[in-house]
């Protein structure tokens, strides 16, 4: 391990300032867009607001969630991906600053559902919801930050006993109390089983009743109980894309040799297995209302597959996160190939962002036509400067390959 | 199991064949008086009519459904283990996955049986297929029960096909060290195998598509399974998670009895070096797991029938808690997600007798599980008119018990018949002997 | 350029002596050689400069004609003789789908299994000469056919390479 050491910290060349400048300015537009829009029409301003939490805070928590089950499978197939995904932790904090605002929205949400529905009582006070969600939130970042900061210690320390010069401060705070390479990857190896298994026991309680009160409930009738799992399956899906992306991406940038072709083969592997079981888990409920037939149940399903003006975002949902990667996946060459990987990748993400757009915006929206313009585009642009720059500061100030579990698994390679 | 050498595998797997003692005899036997009366109270039911079951209105799905639930779902573990771990590259599974999937095989066996035990008259089973009936009637696509005859018969043709694929450079091994009429029989299982690299490559190519063809199918078969009940509008039985719900017991179950075979079986044949104590540890690691995603279905699924507002789903939830077949529901609860959580200690994990004993609960409580599932939902429907209840008599009873026995008697004979554990796997786990002696790690 | 029918069979007891007889032979020209081997090893299928297996094809071609099966079978016979059941639509293609499904799994099952007889020339009556119980059980052979006038420099090679023993097989 030691040997290598310098060699990794060579991999991580430094983030191009024209980058970060981008994001904060995409930022800085998305906020201003999102200021305007609460002006003109709150309702359009919030929703797209909502589907863009849903879709940036999943996308990081998958990335997480991804890493933890490679350590508590004791995976050995690709260390080099698993920093790279840990990195997306770097949104958690700043996805639950950004869950706050929602607290005024709650009432334009669910007010009127109260009035429709009153059966739910005290369950959906708009206040119960935002303190059990945030509640539900806060513990999973929490749970999930400190699952990546005990996987970095063992990286960082190393880094100052070699007498790394950069970023001292931080790295001292980070380090408090280090008690010495041999002792603190032995000790931060069992913190990392102990709160992978941790964050991997909230995360599908806390998504699913994300996904049962922030958008199931959004509709003051319908009801689905797969829903709630279909939703963090999803969620891991979008993880699983958006590794893929950044793991190539990753590799082009940084010129990391260690990210090889078998990986690529192994991460398309993995997508093709999820894509057939977020397929699943849509086509388990969807038989079961499409036989039931109760009005209650299929209500949804039919607004959103079949009716105007939906039925096109849908279906082209269904194509970008489903069938498409489905026919590529079959192909090997497909999977070795970088270029169609980074395209797949951010295809399905692409498609489950229109999911979440179709989810939650036919619930809320009586207008006419899709709600789609300037205010959609500008909020989204913000949301991916949030996400990126936060990814990209967490490449700059960390170390890109996980000591860890190197000195337990021998080499990188395959 | 790093010391093994190819040849040590060879003689250890092997003696697990050699001729049976007494003690095997009479297991066999005592096995067989079981199968014998369940089978005579399967001709009683056939001679008098299905009115000596418990069936009765408006619970006409008992136990025989009940069994057909448990053992599809015992199947599963085995092409979990077998196919997925496979794909998944799981070092471990090599010595454990040849038994598994005898266990899948052998379940499908059973469970084919009561489909035919519950139609009281059997021999009308062959309606079920699809062929041109009087008229130009075929039958019915749209049915959920027809697409159990698809997924089971699929499952079982692929799952004996993989079974026996997987058998074949085995059976080649004890082909040449028999004689006579055994000789024969593993002459014609081994189907002429001599490892050349040719036959090799295309097996090796033929066995990770049979894998990542088995692994869609098992999920697909007891979803298919579960949507006998969800499709219909049975207040319990609609819902949209059973299929995943189904899925994750089904695994779960299967791998409880997994351990339940895997612990006497190690002890009998002496197959410490192979079925280890790490592995019968990943086996309950795999429980916890699944036990959690029940755990998971139970809550969600009363969440869901709260939230729904729909009065004869939580009605049909408050019987099921306190009515007439509490015990079975608490006895679920406790079973299949509680307890499996010990698990987590890894003083029990490690433990033979715990794991044993909670390997036989889960298994208890499985099957309670789909007895809660189908007959709480008939017993309950919307019009308390016509509520009844369910209790098996001495036919149910018989017959249940008699698939036991029919499951352990093809055991038995497995177990002395064929290579319990894969040898080829087991070598290929091995260092491969090297003039050149490389140090590893 | 007719095949040899004759030729030698040498035994390893490594598998690293295998791989280097293999290549030692290739460069001398012996390009007609087959080894057999208790277990498969990537790397004797690298050193022999094999092509990956085509049961891909087969497989794929089985589940492409299962699920026309599957839908031909489901919607056909559902229109020869349209009888209304559960208020549903004659052809429903939510269920016909899980039909189509089990049978793209049944035909690519059977198809990969035939693709696996056929290219591997399986069930064979006739075991070849060259085949020995050992090699099913610990030891690496590696049958070269070759013409008579060959025998002595492929026994030297697969000596050199530290074959057991390396006897003639076939006519």
């Amino acid at each position: 391990m030691p040997q290598h050491w310098e060699e990794r910290w060579k991999a991580s060349r430094p983030i191009a300032p024209a980058l970060i400048r981008s994001f904060v300015g995409l930022l800085v537009v998305g906020i201003g867009t999102f200021l305007v829009g609460l002006f003109l029409d709150p309702m359009r301003a919030w929703q797209i607001y909502l589907v863009n939490f849903l879709f940036w805070g999943a996308l990081a928590q998958g990335g997480v969630v991804f890493a933890a089950i490679y350590h508590v499978v004791e995976a050995k197939w690709g260390l080099p991906i698993r920093r790279l995904a840990e990195g997306m932790s770097a949104f958690l904090p700043v996805s639950l600053f950004l869950f706050l605002p929602l607290y005024f929205a709650l009432e334009l949400f669910f007010g009127q559902i109260q009035e429709l529905n009153p059966s739910r009582g005290a369950w959906f006070d708009s206040r119960f919801i935002f303190v059990r969600g945030g509640l539900g939130l806060s513990s999973m970042t929490v749970l999930s930050l400190l699952f990546v900061y005990y996987s970095l210690r063992p990286g960082v320390g190393v880094a100052l006993e070699r007498g790394f010069r950069l970023r001292q401060g931080l790295y001292r705070w980070l380090t408090a109390e280090w008690q010495g390479e041999q002792i603190e990857v032995h000790r931060c190896v069992r913190g990392t089983d102990f709160l992978a298994a941790g964050v991997l026991i909230a995360y599908p309680i806390t998504y699913s009743f994300m996904a049962f009160d922030l958008i199931m409930a959004l509709d003051p009738f319908w009801y689905s109980s797969l829903f709630g799992a279909y939703y963090f399956v999803s969620t891991f899906y979008l993880g699983l894309a958006g590794v893929t992306v950044v793991a190539v991406l990753g590799r082009w940038y940084f010129d990391m040799p260690p990210i090889t072709t078998a990986h690529l083969v192994d991460l398309g592997k993995l997508l093709f297995g999820f894509n057939l079981l977020y397929a699943a888990m849509l086509w388990s409920q969807y038989v079961v209302i499409w036989y039931g037939n109760l009005p209650e149940e299929t209500h949804f399903v039919v607004l959103r597959l079949w009716e105007n003006p939906w039925f096109p975002l849908s279906w082209a949902a269904l194509f970008a996160a489903i069938f498409i990667p489905f026919v590529i996946f079959l192909s090997r060459k497909a999977k070795e190939t970088p270029g169609i990987m980074v395209a797949v990748g951010t295809l399905i993400a692409v498609g489950l962002w229109l999911e979440r757009y179709v989810l939650v915006v036919p619930s809320l929206w009586h207008g006419k036509g899709v709600p789609f313009g300037w205010m959609e585009i500008g909020v989204t642009l913000g949301f991916l400067g949030a996400a990126g720059l936060s990814y990209v500061l967490f490449l700059q100030y960390f170390p890109m390959l996980p000591v860890v579990k190197a000195s337990v698994d021998g080499p990188l390679s395959h | 199991m790093s010391q093994l050498t190819y040849g040590q595998v060879d003689r250890d797997i092997l003696r697990a064949m050699e001729a049976p003692g007494r003690r095997y005899y009479i297991v066999f036997l005592l096995n067989f008086l079981v199968l014998a009366w369940g089978a005579f109270a399967w001709r009683y039911q056939i001679v008098h009519g299905m009115g000596v079951s418990g069936l009765m209105h408006p619970v006409m799905w008992g136990v025989y459904i009940t069994n057909f639930v448990f053992w599809v779902g015992i199947a599963h573990s085995g092409t979990l283990i077998s196919a997925i771990l496979y794909l998944f590259r799981v070092r471990w599974r090599a010595s454990v996955y040849r038994t598994a999937e005898a266990v899948t095989v052998f379940a499908l066996f059973t469970a084919a049986l009561f489909p035919l035990i519950h139609l009281g008259r059997p021999w009308f089973f062959y309606w079920l297929l699809p062929y041109r009936q009087v008229g130009g009637l075929w039958v019915n696509f749209r049915s959920p029960l027809v697409w159990d005859v698809f997924a089971v018969m699929t499952y079982m043709i692929i799952s004996m096909l993989f079974f026996f694929t997987g058998l074949v450079p085995d059976v080649a091994v004890v082909r040449n060290r028999t004689s006579g009429l055994r000789h024969r029989l593993y002459a014609f299982l081994a189907q002429g195998w001599q490892g050349t690299d040719r036959q090799w490559r295309h097996y090796k190519a033929a066995y990770i598509f049979l894998a990542a063809l088995a692994t869609p199918l098992v999920i697909s078969v007891h979803s298919v399974v579960s949507w006998d009940f969800a499709q219909s509008i049975v207040p319990g039985w609609h819902s949209t998670i059973f299929a995943p719900y189904f899925v994750a017991g089904a695994i779960h179950s299967g791998l409880a009895m997994v351990l339940t075979l895997l612990i006497p079986l190690r002890r009998i044949f002496r197959l410490d070096a192979y079925l280890t104590q790490s592995h019968l540890e990943h086996l309950a690691k795999l429980i916890i797991l699944t036990g959690l995603i029940v755990g998971y279905a139970y809550i969600v699924e009363t969440y869901i029938a709260w939230y729904s507002n729909n009065v004869p789903e939580w009605q049909r939830f408050l019987y099921q808690v306190t009515g007439e077949y509490a015990i079975p529901f608490w006895i679920m609860i406790l079973f299949n997600s509680l307890i499996p959580l010990l698990f987590f200690v890894k003083r029990i994990r490690t433990s033979t007798p715990w794991l044993f004993a909670i390997a036989i609960l889960i298994n208890i409580g499985m099957w309670c599980e789909r007895f809660v599932i189908i007959v709480t939902g008939l017993a309950h429907e919307y019009d308390p008119y016509s509520w009844g209840l369910y209790f098996p008599t001495w036919v149910d009873i018989s017959i249940t018990l008699g698939s036991f026995a029919w499951f352990f008697f093809w055991f038995l004979l497995f177990a002395k018949f064929l290579p319990v554990v894969s040898i080829v796997e087991v070598k290929e786990e091995l260092p491969p002997p090297m003039k050149a002696i490389t140090v590893e790690g | 350029m007719a095949r040899p029918s004759a030729g030698l069979v040498g035994s390893f007891r490594h598998l690293d002596s295998l791989l280097q007889a293999i290549d030692r032979l290739r460069q001398a020209g012996f390009r007609d050689l087959q080894a057999l081997s208790p277990v498969p090893h990537h790397a004797i299928d690298e050193a022999l400069h094999k092509p990956p297996s085509p049961v891909r094809v087969f497989t794929l071609i089985g589940c492409l004609l299962g699920a026309t099966t599957g839908f031909a079978l489901t919607i056909a016979t559902s229109l020869h003789y349209p009888l209304i059941t559960g208020g549903k639509p004659i052809v429903s293609i939510p269920p016909f789908l899980i039909i189509v499904f089990e049978l793209t799994i049944l035909f690519g099952g059977l198809l990969t299994l035939g693709g696996m007889l056929l290219n591997a020339r399986l069930p064979r009556v006739q075991i070849v000469p060259a085949y020995d119980p050992r090699f099913s059980e610990d030891r690496f052979g590696l049958w070269v056919r070759c013409e008579a006038s060959d025998f002595d420099t492929v026994t030297r090679l697969l000596e050199s390479a530290e074959a057991e023993e390396v006897h003639r097989v076939g006519e």
